[in-house]
């Protein structure tokens, strides 16, 4: 139990701290979907890329730096307070969060050497292909195929709930391939060219105005062989550690720009009411908030303390999404009638809309429970079904 | 960086600690078998026949405190160790709440000595100081005695942030010690020919009780820390552990009831014992109020990590 700096640390937190100050994006990040938000996010990424900031973590020899935990946890840290555009509402989010991850702990090395520096030049947006209109919760439902047919999988089927579908390059793909395959067993996890003849993204209207959440549907695509990650048949395992990527460490930097957010919204209370808010209803919300910001940021460093076990995550990816949520609700109420306008300070009540997604997205905060329950704590079963399943 | 693992010595200590309590369990004096084992002394120098362990070893030892139900007063002589320069162990202390113009004293029997927690103060004054006649306690386990303390006989005064995170360690390790005891029934507890925890309806419950348990201890982990490594900014994340936990221990030691179902609303249940104790110990922060103020203190807000 430490809180130390080293020299090497304050160091490299100062070099951060440097060039974000000089690199930072001046403009927001335009609020609305298409095409403007999707470039703001490349010229972000590739602007990190030529700085040399491609990724803390990832190793050297695909772009990144290779640098530990702690340091990527500084850069996220230094990021929200340089006000930089979040690592949450990005459209690398999928790439930089679980897709490359998980290729990093489970590609074959040509795979790992492709894929990896195009997701950090910002040459390759990823989605994610699990959820369909029949498995939701209940992943290993899934029913779209993939047909193997010589050195190619011929996928046919449909998936849906798919973030930016229409900018991505790339997707995570999960489709049943082995014969007779039923549950969880004969998947196969494909990395999808989203441009491959025979797929078709539709956009779907979310409630809070945007278009980037689509369907996806695949009429006889053809894929490589080669783009099957982990072999074929061993699909939901490869998913499994791609969950736990989505459901642990993507949680950190969305952790630390939740507590930034916190504290916006309360210098803004306190501007536009000072001196009145604190014995209020407001207030007792905003200082609660303030203290589960804490302890959120506290979870991210036990977590990596106890060397994050299975299902632990979930504690993690529970707290925030809950938290999250609550708070945009909190800041719907603070900003009175101003919440009526859209793009009110802090793009708030736009944000209150978007952030309904994230007790579903990543597992619902019913599913965390499941995993919680069982993984973690040892409880039994529910009728023996529904391992590992998400939304 | 910040690292909430434990190293070497803080490991035994908690092992230590927890060994020591579950045995304990049955024993009626706690000070003399305490102060054998030194405990009274883990966080105090080495030059003081301490173990310099730190305050960050004493919220170890409280977090166990807290799941063993471990009386206000073991609590009290930690303090007082602190407050007195005598030589350890401490005398025998009781731990007094000054609020609202009077005085709850609990355990005062056979104490020498009162530390009295007094809104953001704490300070040592002699067992005579205390005036007052004894109450119904709500927590029974803990007697209590309502009057008055003379100022004028109060000793040595100090910041209470020492006495505020070791009792959010306390509430922390009830958190925890409540959502066990809840786990540990709905895994034997069979109704509709199947353990109660199998259903989503108890199993939510006890993944909520899981995560504020799991929330609490760390932010007590990170409130530990920080008083060990920058005692000048610790007094946010002392606040901020003060309310998680205080937040935690309650509702898990309500939900440990409800789960228990009938057997939870008998005395013969354990889970009563976590949510009077954390009534108790939730006073002695001032209450959710108090502890809302303080987060909200200027100066209180989030630091985005560094020191730079």
């Amino acid at each position: 139990m430490r809180i130390v700096e080293s020299a090497e640390e304050a160091a490299f937190r100062q070099e951060v701290r440097d060039w974000l100050g000089d690199n930072v994006p001046r403009d927001r990040r335009p609020p609305e979907g298409g095409a403007a938000q999707r470039d703001f996010d490349v010229a972000w990424r590739r602007r990190q890329y030529d700085g040399g900031w491609g990724h803390i973590a990832w190793p050297a020899a695909y772009g990144g730096r290779g640098l530990p935990v702690a340091r990527q946890l500084v850069w996220y840290e230094e990021c929200a307070r340089a006000g930089a555009p979040e690592h949450t509402h990005n459209v690398f989010f999928v790439a930089l969060q679980h897709a490359g991850p998980t290729l990093i702990a489970r590609a074959s090395e040509e795979q790992k050497a492709f894929h990896l520096p195009l997701i950090l030049k910002g040459e390759a947006i990823w989605c994610q292909g699990f959820s369909e209109p029949g498995a939701g919760s209940d992943l290993a439902a899934i029913r779209t195929r993939g047909e193997v047919d010589g050195d190619e999988v011929v996928v046919t089927g449909q998936k849906i709930w798919t973030s930016y579908a229409m900018h991505a390059r790339y997707q995570e793909l999960l489709v049943r391939t082995g014969p007779g395959s039923q549950r969880h067993r004969g998947l196969t996890f494909v990395i999808c060219d989203m441009k491959a003849p025979g797929i078709e993204v539709r956009p779907i209207r979310n409630i809070a105005g945007g278009d980037d959440f689509c369907e996806v549907f695949y009429d006889g695509a053809r894929l490589p062989l080669s783009s099957v990650v982990g072999g074929l048949g061993n699909g939901w395992d490869v998913a499994m550690s791609l969950l736990a990527f989505e459901r642990g460490a993507a949680s950190f930097p969305v952790a630390i720009e939740t507590a930034a957010r916190i504290e916006e919204l309360i210098a803004h209370v306190d501007a536009s009411r000072p001196g009145r808010w604190r014995d209020s209803d407001t207030g007792a919300r905003l200082a609660e908030a303030r203290a589960d910001a804490a302890a959120l940021k506290a979870m991210v460093h036990l977590l990596i303390a106890r060397g994050s076990p299975a299902g632990e995550g979930s504690y993690v990816r529970l707290f925030l999404a809950e938290l999250t949520k609550r708070v945009s609700a909190l800041a719907m109420d603070a900003l009175g009638a101003g919440a009526l306008d859209r793009d009110a300070p802090g793009g708030w009540p736009r944000r209150y809309l978007e952030d309904f997604k994230t007790t579903i997205a990543a597992g619902t905060s019913q599913i965390q429970r499941n995993i919680i329950g069982e993984r973690v704590l040892g409880l039994p079963k529910e009728g023996g079904r529904a391992e590992g399943g998400r939304a | 960086m910040i690292d909430l693992g434990l190293n070497d010595d803080q490991r035994q200590l908690a092992d230590g600690a927890a060994g020591l309590l579950a045995q304990h369990r049955a024993a009626k004096d706690a000070h003399g078998e305490l102060a054998a084992w030194g405990w009274f002394g883990a966080g105090l120098p080495e030059d003081r026949g301490g173990l310099g362990l730190g305050i960050a070893g004493e919220a170890l030892l409280y977090l166990e405190a807290g799941r063993f139900l471990l009386p206000p007063s073991m609590l009290a002589a930690t303090l007082a160790a602190h407050l007195a320069a005598d030589p350890l162990p401490p005398a025998r202390a009781a731990l007094a709440l000054v609020a609202e113009g009077e005085a709850f004293v609990f355990e005062r029997r056979g104490a020498a000595q009162i530390v009295a927690i007094d809104g953001d103060t704490m300070w040592l004054a002699p067992a005579e100081a205390f005036r007052g006649a004894p109450a119904a306690g709500f927590d029974e386990s803990v007697p209590v005695e309502r009057g008055a303390l003379d100022r004028a006989a109060r000793g040595t005064e100090a910041p209470a942030e020492r006495a505020r995170l070791l009792v959010a360690a306390m509430l922390a390790g009830i958190a925890g010690a409540s959502c066990e005891l809840a786990v540990g029934y709905a895994k034997v507890r069979e109704q509709f020919g199947r353990p109660i925890g199998a259903f989503q309806a108890v199993k939510h419950i006890c993944a909520d009780m899981g995560m504020r348990a799991y929330a609490a201890e760390a932010q007590v982990k990170m409130a530990a820390a920080a008083a060990t490594d920058a005692p000048g900014d610790a007094a946010p994340e002392i606040a901020a552990a003060a309310l998680v936990a205080l937040k935690g221990a309650r509702a898990n030691a309500e939900d440990a009831i409800q789960v228990h179902g009938g057997i939870g609303f008998t005395a013969a249940c354990d889970a009563h014992r976590y949510l009077k104790r954390a009534h108790l110990l939730g006073r002695m922060l001032g209450g959710p109020d108090a502890c809302r103020d303080r987060v909200l203190a200027p100066g209180a807000g989030h630091r985005q990590g560094g020191a730079a």
